[in-house]
């Protein structure tokens, strides 16, 4: 914007929309490169070249960790189910279909691995709580013990609201909007992902969008 | 854990296990697909093969192509995935497990009332000799079909295991239409259809467990 100070004001708003879909196109396009990659290095895998598994990591594997942090809150679990996904693709590697796009199917397995961790985590929880008789806090709970008014004076808190927001939607939901804005993925990988049609899926992310605010439009009045 | 740590470690896990790769699973595939067509037409074999009996050929003929076309149809609809490593979707796979057992009665039972007494009703056949070579024949097919898809469904595999199962019993019921006159309803749904859901049931079942991607434990 200081570049263009003496534009007249149509002028600016123009280059602004050139350059923010320059921009969009760029990054549609850097995203298509990376899948392209991610495609080749597992064909190559799925005829038998070890060393490609390597080059599937680099592609794969920082999209889908960022998506297990995300999801489990759990740097520790993140790690161990990000090998376990790569593994199940290591695995199946024979049976991967040329032409297919390898994004969608490895995020599907991370969904898949994550969920039953937290069906594990889950049980095993319920199982301490019935030999000792305790009560732990769930995720949800323990985020709405933070949403004081006190807590919510600084960016950090206002994004661990976000976060607690997010945590409170229905599970299909969240992942579609997780899938959709934070990774970038299309709405067909994602449906593709998520085993939905592509319109539930965009009701879906709309209806997270549109919770998340009103949830966040109360918490920014607190603040 | 820091990323290249994570990394070596995960190529380490992939080194130290082997994973078949693309030609020697085709290998592996054809040898199963084989053993599944060739099981059930050994069995019909041994149980006496086609049977006319009062029905004119032609009337044969016709429904053993239109089951024929029902179970290939099913079986590349359930045991196909299409261009996606998704495979289809659950609609597809719950389309195919209702509308091939429904195919088959309105084919059987259609082409049947165009020839007269063929839909009669035979006292003696309650249905269970069909029920029980339809189970037998769809055995092994479903059982090979479930090995070649183990743990490969991240994300439907119950789906997945009810239109395996109705495909594998629906390529049964094409070989016993070869060998069971009879076209009354009730005997079609109490020995042909009956098995065919009976058999998606179990193929739900065992699915949840044995087609989905799940963490060692």
């Amino acid at each position: 914007m200081s570049s263009l100070p003496f534009t007249p004001p149509l002028t600016w708003l123009a280059a602004e929309m050139l350059r923010s879909r320059e921009e969009g196109a760029d990054r549609v396009g850097a995203r298509d490169v990376e899948l392209e990659r991610a495609n080749a290095a597992m064909e190559r895998y799925a005829r038998g070249e070890d060393q490609a598994f390597s080059e599937l990591y680099d592609a794969l594997a920082p999209r889908l960790r960022r998506y297990l942090i995300r999801a489990s809150r759990d740097a520790g679990r993140a790690d161990d189910l990000l090998q376990q996904t790569m593994l199940q693709i290591h695995r199946a590697r024979g049976r991967f279909i040329v032409g297919a796009d390898v994004l969608p199917w490895a995020f599907a397995i991370a969904r898949r691995l994550l969920i039953d961790s937290f069906r594990r985590s889950k049980n095993e929880r319920r199982t301490i709580s019935l030999e000792t008789g305790g009560h732990e806090a769930g995720p949800v709970e323990a985020a709405s013990a933070l949403d004081s008014a006190d807590e919510l004076i600084d960016g950090q808190r206002l994004a661990r609201a976000l976060e607690a927001e997010l945590a409170r939607l229905p599970e299909s939901h969240r992942t579609a909007f997780e899938l959709i804005k934070n990774e970038g993925l299309s709405i067909r990988e994602a449906a593709l992902v998520l085993g939905a049609t592509p319109t539930a899926v965009k009701l879906r992310a709309h209806r997270a969008y549109a919770a998340l605010r009103v949830a966040l439009a109360d918490v920014v009045d607190r603040f | 854990m820091l990323e290249s740590d994570l990394k070596s470690r995960v190529l380490a896990a992939a080194a130290s296990e082997a994973s078949p790769t693309r030609r020697q699973r085709v290998i592996r595939s054809a040898i199963l697909a084989a053993s599944a067509l060739g099981v059930p037409l050994l069995l019909f074999a041994l149980v006496g093969g086609p049977r006319v009996g009062p029905r004119p050929l032609g009337l044969v003929a016709m429904t053993a192509l239109g089951t024929a076309v029902i179970a290939v149809s099913a079986l590349f609809l359930a045991a196909g995935r299409g261009p996606s490593m998704l495979g289809r979707s659950r609609r597809q796979l719950l389309g195919t497990a209702v509308i091939v057992p429904v195919a088959f009665l309105v084919w059987k039972a259609t082409s049947s009332s165009g020839v007269p007494h063929m839909m009669d009703p035979w006292p003696d056949r309650s249905g269970l000799r069909c029920f029980a070579l339809t189970a037998l024949f769809a055995a092994w097919p479903v059982a090979a079909l479930v090995w070649e898809r183990w743990g490969s469904d991240p994300i439907h595999p119950r789906a997945l295991g009810l239109a395996l199962g109705v495909a594998a019993g629906a390529g049964a019921c094409a070989l016993v239409d070869l060998w069971c006159p009879v076209g009354h309803v009730p005997h079609l749904l109490a020995g042909h259809v009956a098995p065919m859901l009976l058999l998606g049931g179990l193929g739900a079942l065992v699915g949840a467990r044995a087609l989905g991607v799940r963490a060692p434990l």
